[in-house]
């Protein structure tokens, strides 16, 4: 970007000022003299302040003064409106136009006070009017809907101090500026912005799937060692349970074998009890088996009907209201509300009279719809239910009938097994007391595997049921297995990216890391370059240096630190060279402004350093704003070949205020 | 007024349900939409009915109600908002059963798992039967 001119609406000093600029590359120097208080540090504010609405190199002098320039003020009436504006127009690296414009108006209210005009048309800081137009085929065309951060593109405003600055301060440069602070410029202007992004971005998207691999960290192995557990355990009962079923079958089949050799045994006797045993036996399991069937029945019909009797309030209620419903003629109704509508809709009635224009017979209809419910359209779901809580009633009424049923049943059923129980008791207790020895061996002998039967068929129930819930308890963790394989599928993918982020940071940091030294390296033998050329003292300084920690040290000619005890001139010539070498590396084209370039600067030192500034400025549109102490004949003689414009600021004061002109160099009137 | 009727039954936490269903309990065997309907009747008639969380899980298909079941439910509904049109609200009748059935289920696992094992569908039955007794009587002296 070289600044073709600048145009200064009442901004401050400068009421109305253009000023124009070379923007030659081989005439690349503007200079501008004037004497101290003239206005070339308001000339630097105008343009901060027209790029980022803030004059960023405010003197002690104007802090708390209006920007409005006073002759202006003092002239306007009350009520009368008045602006500022600064105007850059520039022409960027590739030849296109553009204009930046900054303005804000003032009026002087009824109590002759200036007050800011701030309205709708404010689009910027401290309410001003932000314009930036660029040039395609010649022409100023394209309006920027985000001027601030188009200018931000071309000078940001953070590295602005890099290519605007004071030469005066310039020796405080190093005492204000630590390493830190180096570091950051150094970043900023290689444009190293685009690698920090994205390692920033990189760093929040890796801590992101980090939160996400917390969420989804699989449980796979834990429930395969579960599922394992489990597995060993169904084993172990299913073993179990045919041991049991064996012995179950061991002792029937010895039971068997008993009760046929007492059935077959030669005493009548005892042949007719172990009949008499068997058939109760038979009863008694026949007697089990029909009462769990009708407990089962009167389970399911309880189930079925407890509903129906706990909400009989609410089934009594609606079907006395269906009753009353019905009883009104209301269901089934004459007609239903959809019916009406339809007939409307079709604008022809049942009895062929045309409905469709709005007469008598369409207003009846009309009518007819008016005093329909909506309900109307469900009447066939009121009948029916009507019905059915009809049916239900009459349930709930056979309720007791039907329990007592059930009830009765059971009990008959329970004495009947108790009356067997008995019967069998005393049977086993009168074959127990026969005095034959055998027969008293093989009854011992069903007594005993009778036990063992009963108990087995105990182990078998207990056994079956726990390998039911083992099963079930088996399915819940196969279920939840498959999540977590699924879990486990996204698990791998996280880890993938997680290890591309990882690569990535590590690639990005080197690649940061490899640049930043190198721009580094590159900072340090342009600066002590330029420095060994510039200072005047050729055979005390041998090396600058920029550590990794960005701090700058001067070595002399025995390797000692000479930093500390370099003159004021000396340490500007130090911070000119690290300026320039900044420049000469950074990727921005933005020309240099120096306000009082050499003011701690002897004569010597001087015209050495204006006889090499285009070296270590090349290809840079540079802006001097002189004292006239400064800009005496021999740093002139040295600059003019390469000065393209050269302006002197001449001071007018009135009873009203003061403004400036800028006028050719040597044309001020006498 | 008649919204889209809904198609599922939805309750707070269905697994209070589930566990009425599973071995050891008497009613091991049945099907989900019974321990609604019992959670839903026990809910109505203790007169405990509960607003539903926004988190809430479904239960059970509509269509797998049958008409008894779809009449009892459209009772309640009717009879706790006194208003017959009701019935025009499906979405309203099925959200009023809901509310009913989350809070009767808490009642139904007490007296299922709170009293003697076993002991469930006899309490059940001999509570029905004293219920409707009542009711009976409540009837006959409507009638003299």
């Amino acid at each position: 970007m070289r600044i073709e001119s600048i145009k200064l609406i009442n901004f401050r000093q400068y009421r109305n000022v253009e000023i124009s600029f070379s923007i030659s590359k081989e005439k690349s120097f503007n200079i501008i003299q004037g004497i101290t208080g003239a206005g070339k540090t308001n000339l630097l504010n105008a343009i901060t302040w027209c790029l980022y609405g803030k004059e960023k190199h405010l003197t002690e002098k104007y802090k708390g003064y209006p920007i409005l320039n006073n002759l202006t003020e003092n002239k306007m009436r009350i009520n009368e409106k008045s602006y500022v504006g600064v105007e850059i127009r520039y022409q960027d690296e590739y030849g296109k136009r553009g204009i930046i414009k900054r303005a804000k108006a003032f009026k002087k209210n009824d109590d002759g006070k200036l007050i800011e005009v701030i309205n709708s048309n404010c689009n910027s800081t401290n309410g001003t009017i932000l314009t930036m137009v660029t040039t395609v085929n010649n022409d100023y065309d394209i309006s920027s809907t985000y001027p601030e951060i188009l200018i931000n593109q071309i000078i940001p405003e953070s590295i602005e101090r890099y290519f605007f600055f004071d030469g005066e301060r310039l020796n405080d440069y190093f005492a204000e500026n630590s390493g830190d602070k180096i570091r950051e410029a150094v970043y900023k202007l290689s444009q190293i912005g685009l690698i920090t992004n994205s390692l920033e971005h990189l760093i929040k998207k890796k801590n992101n799937l980090l939160k996400d691999e917390k969420l989804i960290t699989p449980g796979v192995e834990i429930i395969r060692e579960e599922l394992e557990n489990l597995q060993n355990m169904l084993d172990e009962k299913n073993g179990l349970l045919e041991d049991f079923r064996e012995q179950k079958n061991k002792a029937i089949k010895i039971i068997r074998e008993y009760s046929e050799k007492l059935r077959h045994c030669q005493i009548d006797d005892i042949k007719t009890i172990q009949g008499k045993r068997e058939e109760l036996i038979q009863q008694i399991e026949d007697c089990q088996k029909e009462l769990r069937e009708i407990k089962k029945s009167e389970l399911d019909y309880v189930v079925g009907v407890a509903p129906m009797v706990y909400a009989y309030r609410a089934i009594g209620t609606t079907k006395d209201k269906l009753d009353k419903l019905q009883l009104a003629g209301e269901i089934p109704p004459n007609y239903k509300k959809e019916f009406i509508q339809k007939l409307l809709d079709s604008g022809k009635c049942i009895c062929a009279i045309d409905i469709s224009e709005n007469n008598i017979h369409r207003e009846n209809v009309k009518k007819l719809l008016e005093e329909c419910d909506d309900i109307t359209n469900n009447s066939a779901e009121l009948i029916e239910n009507r019905m059915i809580l009809k049916n239900i009633l009459t349930e709930i009424e056979q309720f007791p009938t039907n329990y007592k049923k059930y009830v009765s049943q059971i009990r008959n059923i329970e004495d009947k097994i108790r009356d067997n129980n008995i019967e069998l008791k005393k049977i086993n207790e009168k074959l127990e007391n026969v005095d034959i020895n055998e027969i008293n061996d093989w009854n011992s002998k069903i007594i005993q595997y009778t036990k063992l039967r009963d108990q087995q068929i105990g182990n078998i129930a207990i056994t079956d049921e726990e390998i039911k819930k083992i099963n079930k308890n088996i399915k819940d963790l196969n279920f939840k297995l498959q999540k977590e394989l699924n879990k486990e599928e996204k698990y791998a993918i996280l880890q993938k990216k997680l290890l591309f982020c990882d690569e990535s940071i590590k690639i990005l940091e080197k690649i940061k890391n490899e640049i930043v030294d190198e721009i580094r390296k590159e900072i340090e033998r342009e600066t002590e370059k330029q420095f060994l050329e510039l200072i005047w003292k050729k055979n005390t300084y041998s090396k600058v240096k920029i550590g990794e920690d960005y701090e700058i040290s001067l070595l002399d000619n025995n390797n000692i630190e000479s930093i500390g005890t370099l003159s004021a001139g000396e340490t500007q010539i130090l911070a000119f060279a690290f300026i320039g070498a900044l420049n000469a590396v950074s990727g921005f084209h933005v020309p240099i402004i120096i306000d009082t370039p050499l003011g701690r600067i002897s004569l010597v030192p001087r015209l050495n350093i204006v006889s090499n500034l285009h070296r270590f400025l090349s290809q840079k549109q540079i802006i001097l704003l002189f004292t006239d102490e400064e800009y005496s004949e021999s740093v002139r003689e040295k600059l003019i070949d390469r000065s393209g414009k050269e302006y002197e600021i001449s001071f007018k004061e009135s009873e009203y205020g003061s403004e400036v002109e800028v006028i050719p160099y040597g044309k001020k009137s006498t | 007024m008649e919204r889209k009727a809904p198609d599922r039954i939805y309750v707070p936490r269905r697994a209070e349900f589930n566990k009425l269903l599973e071995v050891g309990s008497p009613l091991a065997g049945k099907e989900l939409k019974h321990i609604f309907m019992f959670a839903l009747t026990i809910g109505y008639y203790e007169k405990l009915r509960i607003e539903l969380p926004k988190q809430k899980e479904d239960l059970i298909r509509i269509e797998y109600l049958n008409d008894k079941e779809k009449c009892i439910i459209e009772a309640i509904a009717i009879e706790s908002c006194n208003d017959i049109n009701i019935i025009l609200d499906k979405k309203k009748i099925y959200s009023i059963a809901e509310e009913f059935a989350a809070a009767g289920i808490g009642v139904l696992k007490n007296k299922i798992f709170g009293s003697e094992y076993g002991s469930f569908i006899k309490s059940t039955g001999n509570d029905c039967l004293e219920e409707v007794n009542k009711i009976l009587s409540e009837v006959i002296e409507k009638i003299d």
